[in-house]
């Protein structure tokens, strides 16, 4: 077992999906790092590549029409993108384990969920039938369902979402992992729901401590989650910061508007109006050139349609931004000045 | 389920009510009055004539006849009395069903034996040469007239090849140059021998359909998000095919199969023919052929209820096999 | 992915591109797709063939010449002659010219049927859509072939009787579908914006639904006339289509079937070319059909290509 400083390290991941209708570079030159236990949250609109880098790192890219085409993925100092096909469903849903968006679509109609979820743990720990089923209803009462030992002989559609969410839930907890990714877990759950789940992610985190990936385009679930924030906009990370600093003094333009457009309490003077970003993700087939926010930016300048800015490092920090005005003004923080 | 199952039941009684309406518009439409001929009979006296028109209803309101008529279908499975043949039209229909069944199923079996792997086969590759080289064959299948490829199998089997052992015979279900003491296994060689080209031929159209079925199905099965799931858990390919993608694609394709039995049996009406094979197809076809109206239309009415049938059998095997339907 | 698919196509970067109008993205689509265009050509030469041949042979179709009886294919007649010495050439193209007209105006009369029954049902809903439906649920539960058998039975085989026949049993399954679009284009905002400013049923039904329905039409009606070319021929293969001596490829086949088991034939053997170019031309136009039918539904229909 190789030495590590990070439990996932991913260098300049790039994956593009080859259509009929062109290219779609929905993953372009990402990286990240998640120290064992961490949470980090990785923030954007749909269709700025957030599910695709969780889905590049389980190796799941349907190919064709997508493909890996360069960068590294560390896990526990081994690269997954060197790994045979063999090794890595070893790693899958052992090592690695992922909750889906869709609770109603993520589970098999045609088993009971006690068999769908007794099969991860037959394969990854060589329990027997039964032993699984036992390991099941331990699960089931873990991720709470109640009356679990009958819930193991159902249907997904006999079960709420928010008990399908669960029953996913306790899929990918059930070989203990290292690594969770929950790719908007709550997105397509009810409101009070939304909260009861992330309450149980909270607390499992807590009493299993592995480390998490959580793909959401809200920002109140990273804010009350991760640690660390990775926002992404078509493709590209365009900052990278601990929620505390991001939640403070965002950098990037679209970060800021990120998060100045959702309403909050705890934000002084509520009489400001909320902000909105002008128009509309970038056609992923025709990407504009330079940097692929300036035309909604507010901020745009001469350079921005013509150079792509470098994810650029705060100094002496773990903070990266990639933005023209940031690099112009010597890496300073500046949104946080009221220039806006 | 019990309630599910008679609550499909209920459904089917004014769907039978107005099928046979329509079915005998169909009889009443039919040039000649039927009876007629009955006379040509020196024993039928015209007293047997008026208690047939009584029995009929001849004379009276289409709303009578249709009534009268229906109840002797349900009570007495009268169909009336083919032309040609001085047999009941239901006792000449019974005694046919049993061969074009066989060969129905045997079809079917075939077709499926083909079309399941082939499917498969062709998802798992799809856009290859060996999936375009499929879907090629697929169109060609459609595409076929049946009467030629029989014919044409006739040709190559039949005439061509003749005195090879590749030699198959062109029609009947056994040859007749057999005769007492020959060993069961023989004989049963023989039957099959016979069944070769009549079951390649009427299962055609099931063949290329359902391997494109398959095919379809797969692929829209392998986008789901549960099979994105099964691959997330760590399952190999193997087992995320054939454990959970193909009972989602067979749910479907167990009530195909039901519901295409009386499509076989229309089939098997050029099938039969062109192989000259005593079954319901054969029936039908020498029905129409010789305009024995009362024979043709006993038929169709028989392929109806034959329809209904096998619609309610699939929706019955749908709920069996598919639990959002068993557990509602 | 879903995230990749679900992005909207911006205009913003795109306005430029020339495949922007409806037609021309469908036209572009088409082109790409190798079956269709096969299908395109082999259906054109098909065409082209059963119109010129007649006008250029030197030969009717009903000119008999005893001598020739079962000529096999020569360069006197390029692809032989039959029991009565007639040329088959010429006999296949104006089978051809038979065959086709029957299955395009048939098409095209249940087509027509279907577009009005299934638009009524759409369009004005409640008793009389379930009504309609019931109806087509009662059609489709009788077995089609039977049934085209015994009304050609009862009317005869006569061109105009068969087309008949045709657009009355063909339209139930068009009828649904027009429906379900009707059903769906009904509920959209700008069917809905027409309702709003008092737009009549009329003019709604024409202006708004039906052009958009037109697209689903010309697949369907391209389809079903692969099927009808199918189904003729077998009628007439079993003696109960477009009687003789109008000839058309299905009763050719059909007159073939009494001399292949063992016609004198000059030269000896079977006369195979009387059973195998009119199944042939069948097999090639229903073929040509398909490819073209499924071709237009992938360049018409984006949403339904994989």
């Amino acid at each position: 077992m190789p030495e590590y400083d990070y439990l996932v390290d991913v260098r300049n991941l790039k994956t593009f999906f080859y259509t009929e209708d062109g290219v779609v570079p929905a993953v372009d030159r990402v990286s990240l790092r998640i120290k064992s236990g961490e949470t980090l949250g990785v923030v954007g609109e749909s269709g700025c590549g957030k599910s695709v880098t969780s889905l590049s790192i389980m190796r799941l890219i349907q190919e064709p029409p997508g493909k890996i085409l360069e960068g590294e993925i560390f896990f526990k100092g081994e690269n997954l993108l060197l790994k045979p096909e063999e090794e890595m469903r070893k790693i899958r849903g052992g090592d690695i384990a992922m909750i889906f968006q869709e609770p109603m679509t993520s589970l098999n109609p045609v088993y009971t969920v006690g068999d769908q979820v007794s099969e991860a743990i037959i394969l990854h720990q060589g329990l027997s039938k039964k032993d699984a089923i036992d390991k099941v209803v331990q699960m089931f009462k873990l991720v709470g369902i109640s009356d679990a030992e009958r819930r193991v002989n159902s249907y997904p559609h006999q079960l709420s979402g928010g008990m399908r969410q669960r029953v996913m839930i306790a899929m990918a907890l059930s070989c203990s992992p290292d690594l969770l990714i929950a790719d908007e877990p709550t997105t397509a759950l009810d409101v009070t729901i939304q909260a009861q789940i992330l309450e149980l992610m909270k607390e499992l985190k807590g009493r299993l401590g592995m480390a998490i990936i959580l793909v959401t385009h809200n920002l109140g679930v990273v804010a009350e989650m991760a640690q660390n924030i990775m926002v992404m906009y078509a493709g590209k990370v365009v900052e990278y910061a601990s929620a505390r600093d991001i939640f403070k003094t965002p950098q990037h333009p679209y970060s800021y508007g990120l998060l100045y457009s959702v309403p909050r309490l705890d934000r002084g003077k509520s009489k400001e109006p909320l902000l909105t970003i002008e128009g509309i993700v970038p056609n992923p087939y025709n990407m504009p050139p330079g940097c692929r926010f300036h035309p909604r930016c507010k901020f745009r300048m001469d350079i921005c349609d013509k150079e792509e800015p470098p994810l650029t490092a705060i100094e002496n920090s773990e903070r990266s931004v990639a933005c023209w005005l940031f690099i112009r003004r010597g890496k300073q923080d500046f949104l946080s000045e009221g220039v806006i | 389920m019990r309630d599910y199952v008679i609550r499909r039941l209920i459904q089917l009684v004014p769907l039978i009510i107005i099928v046979s309406v329509l079915i005998y518009g169909i009889i009443d439409l039919a040039p000649g009055d039927p009876l007629e001929q009955l006379l040509l009979d020196p024993d039928f006296t015209m007293e047997d004539l008026a208690r047939l028109e009584q029995i009929y209803g001849v004379g009276g309101p289409f709303p009578e006849r249709w009534a009268k008529w229906f109840w002797r279908l349900i009570r007495y499975q009268d169909l009336g009395v083919a032309r040609f043949h001085p047999y009941p039209v239901w006792d000449l229909i019974v005694e046919r069903v049993p061969i074009t069944l066989r060969l129905s199923i045997l079809a079917m079996s075939v077709s499926l034996l083909v079309a399941v792997p082939l499917g498969i086969f062709s998802a798992k590759r799809q856009y290859s040469s060996w999936d375009n080289f499929f879907t090629g064959l697929a169109f060609m299948g459609r595409s076929m007239p049946t009467f030629w490829f029989g014919i044409m199998l006739i040709l190559i089997f039949g005439i061509y090849l003749g005195g090879t052992p590749l030699e198959l015979p062109m029609g009947n279900l056994t040859s007749i140059i057999f005769t007492e003491g020959v060993p069961w296994i023989t004989l049963q060689l023989d039957a099959a021998k016979h069944l070769i080209l009549p079951v390649l031929v009427l299962g055609l159209a099931g063949m290329t359909g359902w391997t494109r079925y398959v095919r379809s199905t797969l692929l829209e099965v392998l986008r789901m998000d549960y099979i994105r799931t099964a691959r997330a858990k760590g399952l190999s390919e193997r087992v995320v095919i054939w454990k959970h993608a193909i009972r989602n694609v067979l749910i479907p394709l167990i009530t195909l199969v039901a519901l295409a039995l009386p499509g076989l049996f229309a089939g098997a009406i050029i099938t039969e023919t062109i192989f000259a094979i005593p079954g319901m197809g054969r029936l039908i076809f020498s029905a129409v052929i010789s305009k024995d109206f009362s024979l043709a239309v006993g038929a169709l009415t028989f392929l109806c209820f034959l329809t209904i049938a096998s619609n309610l059998l699939a929706d019955i095997l749908y709920a069996v096999v598919d639990p959002r339907v068993r557990y509602r | 992915m879903p995230e990749v698919t679900s992005i909207k196509k911006s205009t913003e970067f795109d306005l430029s591109k020339e495949e922007y109008s409806y037609w021309g993205v469908v036209w572009n689509r088409f082109r790409r797709h190798r079956m269709a265009v096969f299908g395109l050509v082999i259906l054109t030469i098909i065409v082209l063939f059963s119109i010129i041949t007649p006008l250029i042979s030197h030969y009717e179709f009903d000119t008999m010449s005893l001598e020739d009886r079962f000529s096999p294919p020569s360069s006197q007649f390029l692809l032989g002659t039959d029991e009565l010495g007639r040329d088959v050439l010429v006999r296949l193209a104006y089978g051809g010219r038979v065959s086709l007209f029957v299955a395009i105006v048939a098409s095209i009369s249940s087509l027509i049927i279907g577009a009005i029954i299934g638009g009524i049902s759409g369009f004005f809903g409640g008793w009389l859509d379930n009504f309609l439906m019931r109806l087509v649920d009662v059609l489709l539960s009788i077995p089609t072939f039977p049934l085209l058998m015994i009304l050609a039975m009862y009317f005869g085989g006569s061109l105009w009787n068969i087309i008949l026949i045709f657009a009355i049993l063909g339209w139930m399954g068009e009828s649904r579908l027009i429906r379900g679009y009707f059903l769906s284009i009904k509920e959209t905002e700008f069917v809905e914006a027409a309702f709003a400013i008092g737009a009549s049923s009329r003019r709604i039904i024409f202006r708004h639904i039906m052009p958009n329905t037109l697209a689903v039409l010309l697949v369907s009606v391209t389809l079903s006339v692969g099927g009808v070319i199918l189904f003729e021929a077998a009628l007439s293969y079993l003696g109960l289509g477009i009687q003789p001596p109008t000839p058309s490829w299905g009763n050719m086949l059909q007159r073939s079937m009494e001399y292949i088991l063992g016609a004198p034939t000059k030269g000896g053997g079977p006369p195979w070319w009387l059973t195998f170019y009119p199944g042939l031309m069948i097999f090639l136009t229903a073929l040509s059909v398909n490819f073209l039918g499924d071709g237009l539904r992938d360049a018409l229909d984006p949403r339904m290509k994989m």
